[in-house]
């Protein structure tokens, strides 16, 4: 499994992880009462800070094990055509998170409906994007 | 669903003629990862044009001795 493999492994099991976090300290901190009700600010931002501090040391971590090993770290061709069809499909839910932001704005939903909305936008689209790379990297880009 | 290559080569076959190369070391030779390599081997990757005429290049032989599009079969 090449240095590119590993990555997007890893990023797809911090992001899985990280959701799974995020729910269920959501759910420990509702306590019988409305989700809206829950302080959803921290539990959101130590998750997102956690996710990207998880995705920093395991890039590093990779990178020094694979260049004492003497492996190439470069991207190349395929890589690149695999992180192109990832970052393709993982768009798409982007655009989803944003839009159902934009409209839950608009109707005046709850703030706590819009960030998460937002969040599992984000969320999301880093799954797909992952399991995209995974498989593709597995079985080769489908065209 | 993964679109089956109609491209097949003889990559395999070249680098055992050409004094056992590993897959490693073609894939220095051409600029790609060994991964790569035993991607295009076992047909889950179909490499540029570009990278095809460098592997052709490597073993120094026409692209066409390398490569071959089956005409036949269904894409």
């Amino acid at each position: 499994m090449g240095v590119r493999e590993k990555n997007a492994w890893a990023m797809l099991v911090i992001a899985v992880a990280g959701v799974a976090l995020y729910l269920t300290l959501l759910a420990v901190n509702l306590d019988g009462g409305s989700l809206t009700g829950v302080s959803y600010q921290p539990l959101m931002l130590w998750t997102i800070g956690l996710g990207i501090t998880a995705g920093i040391v395991v890039h590093i971590t990779l990178s020094i094990r694979l260049g004492l090993a003497g492996e190439s770290q470069e991207a190349d061709e395929r890589d690149l055509q695999i992180e192109r069809f990832g970052t393709n499909v993982g768009q798409a839910f982007l655009v989803i998170g944003g839009l159902a932001g934009l409209l839950m704005a608009m109707a005046e939903w709850d703030w706590f409906w819009i960030a998460n909305a937002l969040y599992f936008g984000f969320v999301l689209s880093a799954i797909l994007e992952g399991t995209a790379e995974v498989v593709a990297y597995r079985r080769g880009v489908p065209w | 669903m993964v679109k089956p290559t109609t491209v097949t080569h003889q990559i395999r076959a070249l680098r055992f003629e050409h004094g056992e190369m590993t897959q490693a070391d073609l894939g220095r030779q051409i600029g790609m990862t060994r991964q790569t390599v035993i991607a295009i081997e076992q047909g889950r990757y179909s490499p540029s044009l570009e990278t095809a005429f460098r592997i052709a290049q490597v073993f120094g032989i026409p692209l066409d001795r390398v490569f071959q599009y089956n005409q036949g079969a269904t894409p």
